[in-house]
């Protein structure tokens, strides 16, 4: 086979490759950024975030937030929740900002799965 | 209030059955520490662990252990182990429906054996507001769309829900739910052609798809079911292989190309739980899944 079209080849793979990795890290985002208190579950965005501290901004110390399944869910205590909703946020961006860095560097498709 | 996950189990000729639910169990208490897990299985299985394994890995993997009865034995299907390689066998899936009655939890996780466990994610079940969680989203590990017949019962039909994952809590719409299903499954024959699924051997995925959709009042999608946490199961068809388990969470598979049987592409899952339709290939990776993720050696 031609030098160019193998060439080719390679790096349509590595890029069919480093296309699946990326949205591998996207589902593993999707399910970091999970949240369950008092029997709800909570996708974390940066609206509920900012949504909780403006409630806390207002002098609330509790609500009522409806969660991903459509429950109402008494959340007692607003600053605590904030804070694990915070650093939920962090750790999963962290993790998916460091993998996409890795992924980005990687250069062969052994590289990319950590292949054996 | 009691929590665990269920396990089913039953060997046939050549998968074992028993070894998939004592790596998965294995799994559930590295990334979940202090589950409970309950293995139900046939009395040859266990024993088969029990000689194969020893006691103390089967033991520490399995908090109870219930026997049952296998049931019917005449139930045959295709099994592939990669795309070059098919076998048919007997399939015993049969006392899944008994989940619920079986269940020694107020609260149960009701899992495939080949539904591999990489993260905490279905901890986040315990204590729900809801009594029944399945999902009816699935994924396949290279991101390419399920085929139609994956994602409803047939091309017009209702949207197929996964039984690979579920969570219940013993309470009057679960309890419906499982009677619903044990309804459809001893009716099967009546609600094929009512449903349009394909004609083939009895599919739980199917039988918990029918109980869903009557639940919600024969409407496709009206809400009274929720989904898990995480709303997708990520597949692995029984076309590609688990080559490898590069690290504790991580699973490595070759992916069988849908459209060139020949190609495999390679796609490494990290820290998402994976349903591993390839039983032969878990199987051939079950000492390093143990050995990685802490269980005791044979």
């Amino acid at each position: 086979m031609d030098d160019r079209v193998q060439k080719a080849l390679d790096h349509a793979n590595y890029r069919v490759t480093l296309h699946r990795q990326r949205e591998m890290m996207k589902v593993r985002l999707t399910e970091e950024l999970l949240y369950a208190s008092n029997g709800g579950i909570f996708t974390v965005t940066s609206q509920l975030c900012t949504f909780v501290d403006l409630l806390i901004r207002q002098g609330r110390s509790e609500t009522t937030l409806i969660d991903d399944k459509g429950n109402p869910i008494q959340i007692v205590d607003l600053p605590a929740f904030l804070d694990d909703i915070v650093d939920a946020y962090h750790a999963a961006t962290n993790t998916y900002r460091v993998g996409w860095e890795n992924l980005s560097k990687s250069r062969s498709v052994k590289a990319l799965t950590g292949s054996v | 209030m009691s929590r665990g996950f269920l396990l089913f189990a039953h060997n046939n000729d050549e998968v074992d059955y028993g070894l998939l639910a004592l790596c998965n169990a294995v799994l559930i208490k590295y990334h979940m520490p202090g589950s409970s897990v309950c293995l139900i299985a046939d009395e040859g299985t266990v024993q088969w662990l029990r000689q194969s394994r020893g006691d103390r890995p089967v033991d520490d993997a399995f908090d109870f252990i219930k026997i049952v009865e296998r049931g019917e034995t005449e139930t045959r299907r295709r099994f592939n182990d990669s795309a070059s390689t098919q076998r048919v066998l007997p399939w015993h899936n049969l006392s899944r429906v008994d989940a619920y009655s079986l269940s020694p939890f107020e609260e149960t996780i009701l899992l495939d054996s080949d539904y591999l466990i990489a993260n905490n994610l279905l901890s986040l079940c315990w204590g729900s507001q809801n009594e029944v969680m399945i999902n009816r989203l699935a994924i396949n590990v290279d991101h390419i769309p399920l085929e139609e017949g994956d994602q409803r019962l047939n091309a017009c039909g209702i949207p197929m829900y996964w039984a690979t994952c579920i969570y219940f809590k013993k309470s009057a719409v679960a309890q419906t739910l499982f009677d619903l299903v044990a309804h459809t499954k001893k009716n099967y024959n009546y609600y094929r052609p009512v449903y349009g699924f394909p004609v083939g051997i009895y599919r739980n995925d199917y039988a918990f798809s029918i109980a869903v959709h009557m639940m919600n009042g024969y409407a496709e999608d009206a809400g009274l079911i929720a989904s898990l946490p995480s709303p997708i199961v990520l597949t692995s068809s029984d076309r590609d292989e688990l080559i490898d388990i590069p690290a504790a969470g991580a699973f490595t598979f070759l992916v069988n190309d849908r459209k060139e049987a020949w190609s495999y592409g390679m796609v490494r899952v990290d820290g998402v739980s994976v349903h591993a339709m390839n039983k032969f290939a878990v199987v051939r990776q079950a000492e390093r899944i143990i050995a990685i993720h802490g269980g005791v050696a044979a």
